[in-house]
């Protein structure tokens, strides 16, 4: 297999608490990301799903370098990103663009959306020109607005227009790869519906990877040729779409499957929920951090934090007990 | 179709904040009931005037809003009641949740100072005595440790412990209804479902009816008995939840289903409902939903349609609504 577009080795990213007592010595710590490693291949969608607190809006922003990590590295077609001088930077992020969340609050209320959509190209050194305006029409028409909404500011649009714009401005520079901060979830379900088609025909059109970051499984499941499932910091379970959905070897990812709402009233069953809620990511439980939550944990997991395994060809969970819940389940059906 | 007397019945409800003004009103001609114990789903986007129902059920509306149409709860007319008057209903008999917890509670009072408020205000009993009801409560709500949680404050909970409270204080006088305004629509999936089936356990033990407003037809199809979809301001369709997912009868509702990614197909794209909802200053002339609507013809276009039964529990606003049955059927 050839090098991947983007490789994220044991990424770590700390925050250091402010206290106001000065005798505190050990300030307190949120480890928000905890040794996360995963590839993203060239024309890859990669789906990173999480509740919220699990730190995978903080993966999204240390990818692109936009928060200077702990440890860890990101290497960028075979270059690492993290230690790049600040012009090697600006020349990688042609390549490495973001969708943010909240269309309200990520696009400048005060500028056009023609200068939107070409900041990108403006920060890279390019000059207005007719031929850039002819472009920022052009784009605008590729993610379905009429291109006479150039001289138009932000707020004379929906919701969803905004995010079109801001995806807009995401593939002006043609990029390599594009972080969707989950880029969709603010969205009505019919208008969530015509932006995910975008992406996907964007993507079809222009080649580009994803690195989709959502709380929502149904969603980043659509989208996603494989998915990474996060759980406070760190990587539970990695693996192929179908092989995900086929065969969850966490319970973690079992217990997200579960919460899910049904597609039918049919469908309704009780369930096991899952108990509590995500522990503070100030003291998080020792061993593996599920435990006090999973309904199989037993001495082992309280002790020690288990290891990403292999548990088929691309499929890796970190579960002492996987393959015996597995069996277990399979053998009660 | 339960034949008892219902516990809420809203008829006709129209509201409006700039009458005359040739924008659409924020609710029109809006009909429903709900009956004891049952759980009525209001599902709409945005814009759909489901809150806004929601507040007029509730007495919250801001003065600014004109009122016609019936609102009948328990034998009384909500519509002619007084400030004093709806003091006594809001919190007694009608109970409340909302989307933000964090900003339905007061963040200076302890939660247990603020449930014990809300209890001593409905009923007459000793300090002690609420405190106790108040443990009680909790537990119910399934907080754990309920006795030391009374003297946390709201910003020391997580969103989901905070809903739990709300719902909490909503139970304090076992209300004959309970209004949920998107209550789970902040949290988490994992937390969602904890909530969800709370809200169906107490409905089974208190006999408490419930109407949820919610934009997630994956909740709808979770939880509801029955269904009202609102569509820029007017019903779409009111039915069975099993008749809703099975035989819809608006192309909006559809819309809405197919639009939603599950976990049970693949599809590389997903089928969109094309649009946005109307600016309600300038309505489309006929249907509202027409514009968006691949089943409109030029009726759809010259009238609107009105809601009309097509069995005792299934309406719709549809003037194709048999069509649309007609061809899932086959």
């Amino acid at each position: 297999m050839t090098e991947p577009l983007i490789r994220v080795e044991n990424l770590v990213k700390h925050f250091t608490l402010a206290t106001a007592n000065p005798f505190v010595r050990h300030k307190p710590v949120v480890r928000a990301v905890d040794g996360v490693s995963f590839n993203v291949a060239e024309g890859e969608t990669l789906g990173l799903v999480g509740e919220s607190g699990c730190g995978k809006s903080t993966v999204g922003r240390l990818v692109l370098n936009l928060m200077p990590a702990t440890s860890g590295q990101v290497s960028f077609d075979g270059r690492d990103i993290l230690s790049m001088d600040a012009a090697e930077m600006r020349r990688v992020r042609k390549d490495l663009q973001i969708i943010f969340q909240d269309p309200h609050a990520s696009l400048n209320p005060r500028m056009t959306v023609e200068d939107i959509i070409l900041e990108p190209l403006y920060a890279q050194g390019a000059r207005r020109s007719p031929e850039l305006q002819a472009y920022a029409s052009e784009l605008l028409e590729m993610v379905g607005l009429p291109a006479r909404f150039r001289t138009r500011h932000p707020h004379q649009f929906s919701g969803g227009q905004r995010q079109r714009i801001g995806i807009a401005r995401a593939i002006a520079p043609k990029p390599r790869l594009v972080i969707c901060d989950e880029a969709v979830s603010a969205l009505d379900v019919s208008v969530q519906a015509q932006v995910i088609n975008l992406m996907q025909d964007l993507k079809d059109k222009m080649g580009m990877s994803y690195l989709f970051i959502g709380h929502d499984l149904a969603v980043v499941r659509h989208i996603s040729d494989r998915i990474a499932v996060m759980y406070l910091g760190r990587i539970v379970e990695i693996a192929p779409r179908e092989e995900l959905f086929d065969r969850p070897f966490h319970p973690y990812t079992q217990a997200l499957m579960a919460a899910i709402p049904v597609a039918h009233p049919r469908l309704r069953r009780d369930r096991n929920r899952v108990r509590g809620e995500l522990p503070s990511p100030l003291s998080p439980p020792t061993g593996c951090h599920f435990h006090p939550r999973c309904p199989f944990a037993r001495d082992l997991c309280r002790a020690e934090a288990p290891q990403l395994r292999q548990m088929g060809k691309a499929h890796r969970a970190s579960c002492h007990f996987a393959e015996e819940i597995v069996a277990t389940q399979a053998s009660a059906l | 179709m339960n034949a008892a007397k219902p516990i809420l019945s809203v008829s006709d409800l129209t509201i409006d904040f700039s009458p005359g003004s040739g924008r659409l009103p924020a609710v029109s001609e809006v009909t429903f009931t709900v009956q004891p114990g049952e759980m009525m789903c209001i599902v709409g986007e945005s814009g759909s005037g489901k809150s806004v129902t929601a507040l007029a059920i509730m007495g919250l509306l801001p003065s600014t809003a004109r009122l016609t149409g019936g609102m009948d709860f328990d034998g009384r007319d909500l519509t002619r009641l007084s400030r004093r008057q709806w003091q006594n209903i809001r919190g007694r008999e009608i109970g409340m949740i909302f989307q933000e917890p964090m900003t339905s509670l007061n963040p200076v009072f302890t939660i247990g100072r603020q449930l014990v408020e809300s209890i001593r205000h409905h009923q007459r009993i000793s300090p002690r005595a609420a405190r106790a009801r108040a443990v009680e409560l909790l537990d119910k709500v399934g907080i754990p440790s309920p006795r030391y949680r009374l003297d946390d404050y709201p910003h020391q909970m997580s969103g989901g412990m905070r809903q739990r409270v709300m719902i909490a204080i909503a139970l304090t006088c076992s209300p004959k209804l309970l209004v949920a305004d998107e209550p789970t629509t902040a949290l988490d999936v994992t937390i969602q479902g904890q909530l969800l089936d709370l809200l169906n356990q107490l409905r089974e033990d208190t006999g408490t009816a419930i109407m949820l407003i919610t934009h997630n037809m994956g909740v709808v199809a979770e939880v509801a008995d029955r269904v009202t979809v609102m569509y820029s301001g007017q019903m779409a369709e009111q039915a069975d939840v099993m008749q809703i997912f099975d035989r819809p009868a608006h192309p909006y509702t559809r819309g809405l289903m197919i639009s939603t990614p599950n976990l049970i197909t693949t599809l590389h794209r997903l089928t969109t409902i094309p649009g946005t909802m109307p600016n309600p200053a300038v309505p489309p002339p006929g249907c509202l939903f027409a514009p968006r609507c691949d089943m409109a013809t030029p009726a759809c276009d010259a009238g609107r349609p009105a809601n009309r039964a097509l069995s005792d529990t299934h309406l719709s606003a549809c003037f194709r609504a048999e069509d649309l049955q007609g061809a899932r059927t086959r």
